[in-house]
């Protein structure tokens, strides 16, 4: 357990992840930040993986998903559980971290926004001229965080396997300042829903790795086309993102315009600022 | 006067082009520039109100400017969106607008002002420029200085030289104050004669703009003479660009000298 350096314990004493364990290999070492921490990871012959900050050994590290999860202080609370990800006839599997200079708030935001499919992925989840988003429902979950529900998007090419275009439903749900999910309905098995999440590493106030994972059901989808999938759809996203002004999440209201369509975000905000965010935020003044 | 009431040229006119958004800087203020199909010139606030996308990235469709984020459209003049595709039946708020500044084309440039925009803006008053207009001028390759404007004004007035040009003997440096400067090439000043007009982008950095004064009054010129005369306009601003280089060279590295700290920085 690290001593914290005034980072608000919600996220100080909470699971993150630093790696992809893929990228890991035995005998170099892997070093990367959280919370502005510098951290070393080594992978052991046995395939266990040990992290570090300088001298100092970190005991909260954990294998899970496919990535290497970690936490800097003592841990209150354990990783995020997904059930799908149990289910046989799925896909378990990460699809790419990418780095992005902008706060990983931002970049949770920018996963939940329903208005800009037609724009930033135009021709794949969404397009002109089906820009208007319908009315849907957001609520606070019980263990914290958001979820909206009933959300309708119509989408030319909603999956690596998808042939036509069609309206998607889908569900969002913000389960840790840091850690968004969707599900959207699968193309092929209409009433079942494809999971995607972003883990995002935060590195510093304005920079973080977004990590990718997901838990398609099985038809006719192979690895590789996730991955390429999710890495180009986050490719369009990225130059946005790091366009973005100022870096950190504004959480006051009216800082930035709120209107209905973006009801998910204002929650989201709401909810950052009742649980004391601070890192990646301009907190109310 | 406090400086977010002066007006500062943020982009050479003939950069501005048509259909296109010019990014820039004034006193630490990202600026988004860019004109509309009817010629009109706007400066704006570099970020899109919505989610705060910096407007230089978006569409200029001749009348608005779309954010690439979500599609808002804000209108040429007021700023006002126009549109909210999310929403496409409803009327944006008027209070969704962008922030806009003052601004006006004159000299060949565009001008911004940061600061409030009076009710009712009488005609901005622009620093009178010393050599009449009705010379023939002709803009020079702005210059980007890593170097604060104070540095900048000082090294033109120090160290600028007309030399290397046949007619033109050394300099007659005049600072109008500390963002306009005249560099004169004989006593008399009725020769040729260069305006640097200096752009704060923030307090490290600086933008060099100048307008050349050719000697005698515009007249058309055709056949021989226009080539001539071309020929004689290219050789200026190739003479005035290696000019401001090395001026900036070595401004760069006074700069760099004198705050070593940032050595660490370009080498990143």
């Amino acid at each position: 357990m690290l001593k914290n350096s005034n980072i608000e314990s919600v996220l100080w004493d909470d699971w993150h992840v630093v790696a992809e364990l893929a990228r890991l290999t035995r005998f170099r070492r892997f070093v990367t930040t959280l919370l502005g921490v510098s951290i070393m990871l080594e992978l052991d012959p046995t395939g266990n993986v040990s992290a570090r900050r300088g001298d100092e050994t970190i005991a909260s590290v954990q294998i899970k998903y496919g990535f290497v999860w970690m936490c800097l202080g003592s841990p209150t609370r354990d990783i995020v559980e997904f059930a799908e990800c149990r289910e046989s006839d799925r896909l378990v599997a990460t699809a790419g971290s990418v780095r992005v200079a902008v706060s990983g708030l931002r970049a949770v935001e920018n996963f939940l926004d329903l208005s800009h499919l037609a724009f930033v992925h135009a021709g794949y989840l969404g397009e002109e001229p089906h820009t208007e988003i319908k009315q849907y429902t957001v609520r606070p979950l019980a263990e914290g965080g958001i979820i909206a529900t009933g959300c309708q998007v119509y989408q030319p090419k909603a999956s690596p396997i998808a042939t036509e275009g069609y309206d998607v439903d889908y569900i969002y749900a913000v389960l840790r300042p840091y850690i968004v999910v969707l599900y959207k309905a699968n193309p092929v098995e209409l009433t079942r829903k494809d999971m995607i999440a972003l883990f995002v590493q935060p590195i510093s106030e304005e920079s973080c790795v977004a990590h990718a994972f997901t838990c398609y059901l099985k038809h006719g989808i192979d690895p590789a086309a996730v991955r390429s999938f999710q890495q180009f759809i986050f490719g369009q996203d990225r130059p946005i993102l790091e366009n973005q002004l100022p870096k950190r999440l504004p959480l006051g209201v009216g800082t930035e315009v709120q209107v209905r369509a973006d009801g998910s975000s204002a929650a989201y905000r709401r909810w950052l600022s009742d649980a004391g965010i601070r890192f990646g935020a301009i907190p109310v003044t | 006067m406090s400086l977010v009431d002066r007006w500062f040229p943020v982009a050479r006119s003939e950069e501005v082009i048509s259909r296109h958004v010019v990014q820039t800087q004034l006193l630490g203020q990202e600026i988004a520039v860019w004109r509309d199909d009817a010629g009109c010139a706007n400066a704006w606030e570099n970020r899109c109100p919505h989610r705060g996308v910096r407007l230089s990235i978006g569409f200029n469709t001749g009348t608005e400017l779309r954010c690439q984020y979500h599609g808002w459209r804000y209108a040429t003049g007021s700023g006002q969106c126009t549109f909210i595709p999310a929403h496409p039946t409803q009327k944006p708020s008027s209070a969704i607008r962008t922030n806009v500044y003052g601004s006006i084309e004159q000299y060949g440039f565009v001008w911004a002002r940061l600061g409030p925009q009076p009710q009712a803006p009488a005609l901005p008053t622009l620093p009178t420029l010393p050599t009449p207009a009705t010379l023939q001028a002709t803009t020079l390759r702005s210059l980007f200085v890593e170097a604060p404007t104070s540095s900048v004004a000082e090294a033109l007035l120090r160290g600028y030289r007309f030399s290397g040009e046949d007619s033109m003997s050394d300099a007659l440096m005049m600072a109008h104050d500390e963002f306009i400067l005249t560099a004169t090439a004989d006593s008399s000043g009725k020769n040729a004669a260069v305006t640097f007009l200096l752009q704060p982008m923030t307090e490290s950095q600086t933008v060099i703009h100048g307008i050349a004064h050719a000697m005698g009054p515009a007249v058309e010129a055709r056949g021989e003479a226009a080539a001539e005369r071309a020929a004689q306009r290219l050789a200026l601003l190739r003479h005035h660009n290696s000019q401001m280089t090395a001026l900036r060279d070595a401004v760069e590295r006074a700069s760099l000298a004198a705050t070593p700290h940032r050595v660490e920085r370009t080498t990143t």
